[in-house]
């Protein structure tokens, strides 16, 4: 540690003189119990009895290393303490320190780490405030540790900041870097430390936002950063706000709604079907007129899933009819299968809508609705086991993938981790089709759309095979 | 530096901090930098945590995603693309000023970013990339970047990934492809551990190459990797869960497995369960892992086969003498190590203690309480050097009793109190 040479309060002895002191007595033979080390540079009371002198004493780096931390306790047995144990190592036994449950050691064990601990929590907690000296971009910050460990501390910040100027202020002593040496001056009380710093908040807001109110553990905070650091650290100052506001954040997701529908167990379609009909767990049900179900070939190798019914399915109770499943015939046609040898059915079964006028305007079923909803088509999955399914849409996509797809990008290609079926495609919604923007677009994707079920056609492994279905 | 608009930054940092939150991942450990003579920042070793939050959860890094928007839709995760959150994104230009001016102030050690998933995997990685790599080279900044490795990232991504960060980490996510399939069937273990093993050979292959000493290599992730799984959202036992920690530390040298009970999220998806995340069984996981990793436990031992669960009573080394009494006492003046690693209430620290004292000492149990240890648990499980008669209890009926800790209060009653008397 590097001494430094004035002193705080007139008679506080630093570590390196009583290092001096120390040998001295212990070339002298003093005994523990007739050195004192009062405050001021003091030596022996007096010379008599047992004196034991040493030509060479032996001091270990262990032992300085402990001895550097325990010197800056607030307490002032620390250097009787300090000398009764290189005392006892020099006269008892070296290895003193390795017995951890003798009296001096543990004592001396309790002070170093109750500094280290010091130590680290100002390397932790000191927050830096951007200023101006002399027109030159400086950091100063205010810190109370708990012993007086500054100097001990301050080589940590010349480490890591060395590239600008800095001050740490604390209520004994501070620090200075100046980009060329550490200094050190009188402290001041935290009244006295002027500087704030708008982006303070910047760090309250990140503070707030990575803070999870459904673990809300204050007494872990409080042990790991205990309150009498808190004076100096902005975010301490929305704690209160934080914990206050936690009960109703939680009650807030806790009563959040949520869907999910009642699929009964069994693996007879009717019954599925019929159950669909009357589900209201989200609250489409009470919109549209009637539940859509899925209908086709019930051992279908091939499934084509929907993103959900249309007006005209809505009102009819039968999927793809009206100008979208026009198109999709059209594209079954054109990949030269017919309707009754595959199932048909849609990711949400209920038609979604808002009012333009006299019109049910369509509207894209959100996240939840399509979870209310998928028990229904995973029951159709499992009762149908496709060895193909092919989505058409986004809502289908996520549905199926699990992510959203980008339909150009993946059309084509063919998906095979999927827990659903060997195989998954995706394609244009027939929607997509009849909004293309030219007439152009529309046969194009017409003709992808076409192209990607006879691809899904392809997909089914050999001749339709009836005895996998039961 | 650009004039900075530091209102639109804090809104958009609310965001991408909210969305980050979940991921147990902060710590700042176990690389070692020095500070560049041009920058600012440096590692050494040992991780700080700057401050913590009310969950009790150290701040040691900034921890953002580039972006919430993704086009996964994983039930358990709150940045899901069917989930109706509020989403941002930053620049990495704004990421990298972020980090220097939250790093400057001494708020952090370094970076956490991760992202949700945009356009493909490679150019979300692409982008994160581009932060630390800025950081390191434009701005010779030598504190702690940690990148998580996006889903699906090609091999050449990861491995420039680990020039410029001092982690990168793969998360699995969940124990068994069954719990991905329900949650996450965008998502395989498989993919998950190929970056896992990516990652873990190069750092091998540079640790053998800076053996050599015959040229300059690059460093690789000197931090190493960690992964991840959420516990709780699905019903896989510890079992399979610390089964699946023990395959993964043997097969890539993984730092830490982090166990991330699952806690409830805004909007969150109806397959989730909707209670309090299991603080307990996370803790208990934690030390279970601990064993695994320091105490040279087998994950299997830890459970059985009539209960595939950690018990939440009891801390797993406890539950794991009380079904081993055969084992005790152990003499802690003669015992082995690996003995005395498997008493109840000796740590590492403490073990290594008494190993160290041996040669110059009989211990006793007074000894035992000088090196604070909690004889309340360990004397019935070992013989001193003094009489200890609790040692004849090893067979007692009734021992689980006496070592069970008494009942704590449950935190939500904590957080009532508190909100009512506004004490803190």
């Amino acid at each position: 540690m590097n001494s430094i040479g004035y002193d705080l309060n007139g008679h506080d002895m630093k570590f390196d003189q009583w290092r001096s002191q120390a040998r001295l007595l212990l070339q002298q033979g003093v005994a523990p119990a007739h050195a004192q080390w009062s405050q001021a540079a003091s030596l022996f009371s007096e010379v008599d009895s047992i004196s034991k002198p040493l030509s060479n004493p032996v001091v270990t780096s262990d032992f300085i290393e402990l001895a550097q931390l325990v010197s800056c306790v607030r307490d002032p047995d620390r250097w009787s303490l300090l000398y009764r144990l290189i005392y006892r190592m020099n006269h008892e036994n070296r290895n003193l320190l390795k017995v951890s449950v003798d009296e001096d050691v543990r004592k001396a064990d309790v002070w170093a780490k109750s500094v280290s601990r010091d130590i680290h929590k100002m390397h932790a907690f000191v927050r830096f405030k951007k200023t101006e000296v002399n027109g030159r971009e400086t950091y100063v910050a205010w810190h109370k540790p708990e012993h007086q460990c500054l100097e001990l501390a301050a080589s940590f910040f010349v480490r890591r900041f060395g590239d600008k100027p800095w001050s740490i202020f604390t209520p004994n002593l501070s620090a200075h870097w100046n980009l060329k040496e550490l200094s050190f001056s009188k402290g001041i009380p935290q009244n006295k430390f002027e500087h704030s710093d708008s982006f303070d908040e910047v760090w309250t807001t990140y503070y707030k936002s990575i803070f999870n109110p459904a673990r809300l553990k204050i007494k872990m905070m409080k042990t790991e950063m205990p309150v009498k650091y808190w004076s100096s650290m902005p975010e301490s100052a929305v704690i209160q706000e934080l914990i206050r506001e936690t009960p109703k954040i939680l009650q807030n997701m806790a009563e959040t709604p949520r869907f999910l529908a009642k699929v009964p167990e069994t693996s007879d379609w009717r019954v599925l079907r019929d159950s669909a009909k009357s589900c209201k767990a989200c609250p489409l049900a009470g919109h549209a007129t009637q539940t859509v179900f899925g209908e086709g070939d019930l051992n279908a190798e091939l499934m084509i899933v929907g993103e959900q019914p249309a007006d005209e399915d809505d009102k009819s109770g039968r999927t793809f009819v009206g100008p979208v499943g026009k198109v999709l015939s059209e594209a079954l046609e054109n990949a030269g299968i017919g309707r009754d040898s595959i199932y048909i059915t849609n990711a949400v079964k209920h038609f979604k809508w808002e009012p333009q006028g006299k019109e049910r305007l369509n509207k894209k079923a959100n996240g939840r609705e399509m979870q209310a909803c998928k028990p229904w088509l995973e029951a159709e999955i499992a009762r149908v086991k496709p060895k193909v399914i092919l989505a058409l849409g986004a809502t289908a996509g996520t549905a199926l993938y699990g992510r959203l797809v980008n339909i150009q990008k993946e059309r084509g290609k063919i998906h095979t981790e999927s827990p659903f079926a060997p195989a998954i495609l995706i394609s244009w919604h027939p929607a997509a089709v009849l909004r293309s923007a030219s007439i152009e677009e529309k046969s194009q994707r017409l003709a992808e759309l076409s192209e990607d079920i006879k691809l899904a056609l392809n997909k089914v492994p050999g001749p339709k095979n009836f005895s996998n279905h039961t | 530096m650009m004039k900075t608009n530091w209102d639109s930054i804090k809104s958009r940092l609310a965001i991408l901090a909210d969305a980050a939150k979940y991921d147990a991942s902060c710590s700042s450990s176990g690389s070692e930098r020095k500070r560049d003579k041009n920058g600012m920042g440096n590692v050494e070793g040992m991780g700080i945590c700057h401050s913590y939050a009310p969950d009790g959860r150290c701040i040691s890094l900034l921890k953002i995603l580039m972006t919430n928007f993704c086009i996964y839709d994983c039930k358990y995760c709150v940045n899901r693309v069917t989930s109706e959150v509020k989403r941002a994104r930053f620049t990495p230009e704004e990421i990298v000023n972020l980090t220097l001016e939250f790093y400057r102030r001494n708020y952090i050690e370094g970076l956490f970013l991760s992202s949700g998933i945009i356009g493909s995997s490679d150019s979300t990685m692409e982008m994160l990339i581009r932060v630390a790599k800025s950081l390191r080279q434009d701005h010779k900044f030598n504190g702690y970047i940690h990148l998580k490795v996006v889903a699906g990232s090609s091999k050449e991504l990861i491995l420039e990934a680990g020039l410029w960060a001092d982690r990168v980490s793969a998360n699995v996510e969940m124990p068994v492809q069954e719990d991905l399939n329900l949650l996450a069937p965008a998502k395989t273990i498989s993919a998950a551990t190929k970056s896992m093993n990516q990652i873990s050979e190069k750092v091998q292959e540079t640790k053998e190459e800076l053996g050599k000493k015959t040229r300059f290599v690059p460093r690789f992730a000197p931090a190493g990797q960690t992964t991840q799984m959420i516990v709780g959202a699905t019903k896989s036992t510890d079992a399979l869960i610390l089964n699946a920690s023990e395959k993964m530390y043997q097969r890539y040298s993984l730092k830490r497995v982090y166990y991330s009970a699952y806690s409830p999220i805004p909007d969150a998806d109806v397959l989730l369960p909707n209670e309090q995340p299991s603080l307990v069984r996370e803790n208990r996981l934690y030390q279970a892992d601990w064993l695994v990793r320091f105490y040279d436990f087998k994950a299997a031992e830890l459970t059985t086969a009539e209960e595939s669960n950690l018990p939440l009573d009891i801390d797993p080394k406890t539950s794991w003498a009380l079904r081993n009494r055969s084992f005790f006492p152990v003499d802690v003046n003669t015992a082995s190590r690996e003995e005395l690693l498997r008493v109840p209430g000796l740590g590492v620290r403490n073990v290594d203690r008494i190993i160290q004292m041996r040669p110059y000492r009989k211990i006793s149990l007074l000894d035992l309480t000088k090196i604070r240890v909690s004889l309340a648990k360990t004397k019935y499980f070992v013989t001193t050097s003094d009489h200890n008669p609790d040692a004849f209890l090893i067979d007692v009926q009734n021992l689980k009793d006496r070592l069970r800790p008494p009942e704590t209060q449950l935190s939500l009653f904590d957080v009532a109190a508190t909100a009512r008397t506004g004490e803190i």
